[in-house]
């Protein structure tokens, strides 16, 4: 099939010893008649955590959309885990997502539902876990990253930061194998980046498989194992952090960088 | 001339004929806003699927319904129905076209709420694995209809008014009589006046009573969403 002529061409991986969790193989997305991504191959290793920069407009949101299927491919093969999310059922496609979490820059959380609910509605309705065990489980995590206090509130009456430390909360109460993160600090005031950013790093020192949209160069660099730079629709260049900051071989790489850092 | 003195002796000698209609009136009102909310939202969520004939059928009534005077409606359900054999109760074939009426208008009413829910709500439902049902019932729908209630408070007003025009096949509803009143007392003018103020008083309450419900809302939405 298409698998055997694309893993011919140079695919890009992210190199750990692990097995692979996502394999992109040949993505294109157009959005009429703009071609935003242009054959994209990608394997992303279990524990890895990829960090996507770039300039805005280059593709890198959408590559991130791409892999648990909020955008649909034109072309190409989304595998996680072995399973092609382009060509899965609906419901197949559902099973999928509930193990890639994923975090939003303007948060998304449901404005309706309080903070326990916002966590526990899709354990227990997507998973049918009993309402005490989801419970149990985001007392948990909302404890690791301090917000137990706000179980009660409505996201309202939560600051930027504390809204996305909820919606990371949210998306991990589904167990899931991989993190989305796109843009997660963006839309954050200054001084709330940080507190964000600690709770990201922690679970990257835990292990969890990341891909990671960002403009925190510095965070990029304490954090990821790899670094992707994404330019006008391709993976420019991808490596180790200190060789894409300290050594970058690209010309567009070494022109992004000069302008960010 | 208008007499006003004839006015308040029609309203108090005939009170109970007025408040006969007027409970005919309310009860319509009452059962049309309940089932067209169940109507309109059944429609609007149709209109959500993927299931294309679904959708253009629920488009084509909606279309149909907005598109046709009311009064053609109820002549066509109240007399149609029967002749097809369909043999129910006139009070039951009025709430059948008053339903089917209302629930086009609700499920318009209803499609914008569920449009203005933000994108994003979607996605992030989508991204926790939920199917389209789950989505809708436990994430948009709830923001949806919050946002609609106030204008299916104003529909439910409207139904008060328009469900006038079921005087014309026999309904004993407020304005039938009031025109049954009238033309014993040949007394037009001060009999509607009087059907008119009953009516005034109906739709004012109920406006007053949304609007604190919708500030209420809104209060509480400032600290909730």
């Amino acid at each position: 099939m298409k698998t055997a002529s694309s893993e011919v061409k140079n695919v890009v991986d992210s190199g750990s010893s692990t097995e692979v969790l996502v394999q992109v193989r040949g993505l294109y997305k157009n959005f009429g008649k703009l071609e935003v991504l242009k054959d994209i191959n990608l394997n992303v290793h279990k524990s890895d955590v990829l960090v996507l920069i770039g300039p805005s407009g280059s593709g890198k949101s959408t590559l991130l959309r791409s892999i648990n299927l909020l955008e649909k491919p034109t072309a190409g093969q989304i595998l996680f885990e072995g399973n092609d999310l382009t060509q899965a059922s609906r419901k197949e496609l559902c099973r999928l997502r509930e193990r890639m979490g994923m975090v939003f820059q303007q948060f998304n959380l449901f404005p309706h539902l309080k903070v326990k609910d916002n966590i526990t509605v899709s354990p227990r309705k997507v998973k049918s876990v009993s309402p005490a065990e989801a419970e149990e489980k985001a007392k948990n995590l909302l404890t690791r990253v301090g917000l137990l206090d706000k179980w009660n509130e409505y996201p309202s009456r939560l600051s930027g930061g504390q809204k996305q430390r909820v919606a990371i909360v949210r998306a991990l109460a589904m167990d899931p194998d991989m993190m989305l993160f796109d843009e997660p600090t963006s839309a954050l005031d200054p001084e709330m980046v940080g507190e964000v950013l600690d709770v990201m790093k922690a679970l990257a020192a835990d292990g969890m498989t990341m891909m990671v949209v960002t403009h925190e160069m510095r965070f990029a660099r304490q954090v990821a194992d790899y670094v992707l730079f994404i330019d006008d629709g391709q993976i420019v260049e991808a490596g180790p952090p200190d060789q894409i900051f300290d050594h970058p071989q690209q010309k567009r790489t070494q022109d992004f960088l000069n302008k960010v850092l | 001339m208008i007499s006003l003195p004839k006015i308040w002796e029609i309203l108090t000698t005939k009170f109970h004929v007025f408040m006969q209609g007027v409970g005919t009136t309310v009860e319509l009102a009452l059962f049309t806003v309940v089932l067209g909310s169940i109507l309109g939202l059944m429609v609007a969520v149709f209109r959500h699927t993927q299931f294309l004939p679904l959708r253009w059928l629920m488009n084509a009534y909606v279309a149909f319904i907005r598109g046709t005077p009311l009064l053609v409606q109820v002549l066509m359900i109240v007399y149609g129905l029967p002749q097809m054999g369909l043999r129910l109760p006139r009070m039951t074939l009025c709430i059948i076209a008053l339903v089917i009426n209302s629930g086009a208008y609700m499920a318009e009413l209803i499609r914008a709420g569920l449009q203005s829910v933000e994108k994003g709500q979607e996605e992030a439902a989508d991204s926790l694995g939920m199917n389209g049902y789950q989505k809708m019932r436990y994430v948009i729908l709830p923001q949806a209809i919050k946002v609609t209630l106030p204008a299916m408070g104003n529909e439910f007003i409207a139904i008060i008014k328009e469900s006038s025009v079921l005087y014309a096949v026999g309904v004993y509803e407020l304005t039938y009589q009031a025109n049954k009143l009238s033309s014993v007392n040949y007394r037009y003018l001060e009999t509607m006046i009087v059907a008119a103020l009953i009516y005034f008083a109906l739709t004012y309450t109920m406006t007053r009573l949304l609007g604190l419900l919708e500030r209420r809302m809104r209060r509480s939405e400032n600290s909730v969403v």
